[in-house]
């Protein structure tokens, strides 16, 4: 979609992949949005990757993701709710919305444009390895509440910082250091 | 003498970029593997649906190059239906697939790159001379390539329906033909990416052959490997992205095999180990070896450099000069894994080239995109050239055009055995007596991902990005030591 016709200035990016079982719990959170969709707010499922997905954010001021996680820390079908700069490497979120933080720091360092705020809604899970199209009942459950969060994150006003550190600076030189935190 | 360790089956379903490291009594390592998910149950998934949804499936699954699964996919339902498209068909795809080309190694190289080539480890954090010239463009550099990236990725959009997610491919053809509106945006826009290309390539390479820390990390042992290359060559041998046969050359660079999609069977062969569900290609012709290098080893790569070695020259006449400018450089075939990032970038002005030339075809405008198939599905195979390497999808119908066997393999299939020998020839490099600290973990991780692998198909994961953890076990398979990123 191109963004000339964008009138909306948050957006709900619902990530996943259908055929994955609890992969696809992203795509049923954005169905459940669509049903009754928030004032001021686009959603959009996708499947595509982290560095894709800043495609996806372009001329958004500010970023609900919606992803399936798996810390193997909590029960499946646990919705949690923070900023994206919370965001770590293991141990910590899955890979699944890993890359953002990385892919976002390289938008900023190069200094294209990026939102000011992100906000993650994740839902543990229970399968993401076989290959079917359903969820498992305890994240199928999970679906309203994990609405419910992305509706009080859009609500919440304010920036937050998408970034664990002051803004970067356009590139004096590229540190290895900044990539991997 | 290390014993040999079992890895349990179950565990290896998880996996991104984890690698188990056996050490040896004195701590040095004694043999390293990189654990790959695979998606297991894909095929399964398909059978019994209709072939002519895998266009749509396959770019649905793949969070990283779904335009080059839903091309790959058309493909090979030109072939199962035996429908040649016309010309014009050819041409829209063709287009389409350059500008995906370019845009992916374009957000590649500006968004990974920096940090891939740069390895910051024990010596100086940045060897920042590399990329003196785009320091001093800054802020600049980063609207120019958000430009660049949208010029192509909207007019992908207009030509397959959406940008992310092509719907736009069918046996015998496209959906529909260009109109004027396009043709002429194709003829503004087509310029401006090859002059992006091209600065880009300037930069790059020109701070590279300046920087004598950048040649030197290039050469480092642990990230060459002397392989066959592999690549689709059109017939006159220049390098081809959609459609061609591939060429296979040996470590020197002589030619050794030349085979279209539908005898790929007849000269690549999959061999498989215990302690992963990921089999490894290997040619036929030279049998397996096991995890070697060099001439006799059965073993090749595939990608941008493989490329670029395979062919005997570039399609389009910048990217060939570039191309000479980079062999100049490195030697004809070129071997240094992180030579890739250049590769790419040459392979992006081709691209871009190749969007001007076809912008300007005569026929851009025909109307016939078309051809319906006539004949009963069978089997059939199509390969194509994607951003990582050489893909080819491969199914079999029933007469109803219900997919009976599926079978795809990927880039990062190909390169899955010389992936392991990067990581053992790494691990060694860097582990010693036991310890490893962060800049190792930095080396084992570039080594993995200078082959730019593509596990997306297990999830819908970044790319590139993939949080390495390493496993150290000692000579009786108790664990050591576990590192990973943030630890």
């Amino acid at each position: 979609m191109s963004d000339s016709t964008r009138t909306h200035r948050a957006l709900v990016l619902c990530l996943g992949n259908r055929i994955r079982r609890d992969d696809g719990v992203g795509y049923r959170v954005a169905e459940a949005l669509l049903a009754d969709p928030p004032a001021g707010a686009e959603i959009r499922m996708s499947a595509l990757s982290g560095l894709y997905l800043l495609d996806e954010m372009e001329g958004f001021e500010r970023v609900v993701v919606v992803d399936a996680v798996s810390t193997g820390k909590r029960a499946p079908g646990t919705v949690s709710a923070f900023p994206l700069s919370e965001v770590r490497s293991a141990p910590g979120p899955s890979p699944h919305s890993l890359g953002l933080p990385s892919a976002i720091r390289a938008a900023a360092a190069l200094g294209a444009p990026v939102p000011s705020r992100v906000d993650v809604v994740a839902i543990e899970v229970a399968d993401m390895a076989t290959v079917e199209v359903g969820l498992t009942p305890a994240v199928a459950a999970a679906v309203p509440l994990a609405a419910v969060r992305v509706r009080e994150a859009l609500l919440d006003p304010g920036p937050a910082p998408v970034l664990p550190f002051p803004p970067v600076a356009p590139v004096a030189g590229l540190s290895a250091n900044r990539w991997f935190p | 003498m290390s014993r040999r360790i079992t890895i349990d089956p179950v565990t290896r379903l998880e996996g991104h970029g984890k690698v188990e490291v056996i050490l040896d009594e004195r701590g040095d390592v004694a043999e390293a593997w990189l654990q790959v998910p695979e998606l297991r149950g894909f095929e399964r998934f398909c059978l019994g649906r209709p072939a002519v949804e895998m266009p749509r499936i396959t770019a649905h699954v793949c969070g990283v190059c779904p335009a080059a699964h839903h091309i790959a996919s058309a493909r090979a339902l030109d072939a199962v239906y035996r429908v040649e498209p016309p010309e014009s068909a050819h041409r829209i795809r063709e287009l389409y697939y350059d500008l995906f080309l370019f845009e992916d190694h374009a957000l590649h190289f500006y968004y990974l790159g920096g940090p891939d080539v740069v390895l910051g480890t024990r010596a100086e954090p940045a060897r920042r001379n590399v990329f003196g010239v785009m320091d001093k463009l800054g802020r600049d550099l980063g609207r120019r390539v958000v430009e660049a990236r949208k010029l192509a990725r909207d007019l992908m959009g207009s030509i397959a329906g959406r940008a992310a997610h092509p719907v736009f491919a069918l046996p015998g053809g496209v959906s529909r033909p260009l109109g004027p509106d396009q043709v002429a945006r194709l003829r503004e826009v087509a310029p401006k990416l090859v002059d992006f290309a091209a600065f880009t390539l300037d930069a790059f390479a020109g701070g590279a052959l300046r920087s004598s820390e950048y040649l030197e990390m290039l050469s480092r042992p642990a990230f060459r490997l002397d392989h066959h290359s592999m690549g689709l060559v059109d017939a006159e041998g220049r390098l081809a992205f959609y459609r061609g046969t591939a060429r296979v050359v040996d470590p020197a660079g002589r030619e050794k095999l030349r085979f279209g999609p539908e005898s790929y069977l007849e000269h690549i062969a999959e061999h498989v180990e215990p302690w992963t569900y990921v089999k490894f290609p290997y040619l036929r012709s030279h049998g397996w070896r096991g995890f070697e290098e060099g001439p006799e080893s059965g073993l090749y790569r595939v990608g941008p450099l493989a490329r670029l070695n395979a062919a005997e020259r570039m399609a389009s006449p910048r990217a060939e000069a570039e191309a000479q400018r980079m062999f100049a450089a490195l030697g004809k075939p070129a071997h240094q894994t992180l030579a890739f990032h250049w590769a790419r970038l040459v392979e992006a002005l081709q691209a871009a080239e190749e969007v001007e030339r076809l912008a300007h075809h005569p026929d851009l405008l025909d109307p016939d995109v078309r051809r319906l198939p006539a004949e009963k599905p069978t089997e059939g195979v199509g390969m194509v050239e994607a951003p990582r390497g050489t893909l080819l999808h491969h199914y079999r119908t029933d007469e109803r055009g219900l997919l009976t066997m599926v079978n795809l393999v990927v880039a990062s299939q190909h390169n899955a055995g010389p992936v392991q020998i990067s990581i053992r020839k790494a691990a060694r490099e860097v582990i010693h007596g036991g310890q490893v600290d962060e800049g190792a973990l930095n080396v084992l991780e570039t080594a993995f991902r200078a082959y730019d692998p593509c596990n997306a198909c297990a999830s819908h994961s970044l790319p590139g990005e993939m949080p390495m953890e390493v496993t150290l076990r000692g000579p009786d398979g108790e664990v050591r030591n576990i590192l990973a990123r943030g630890t």
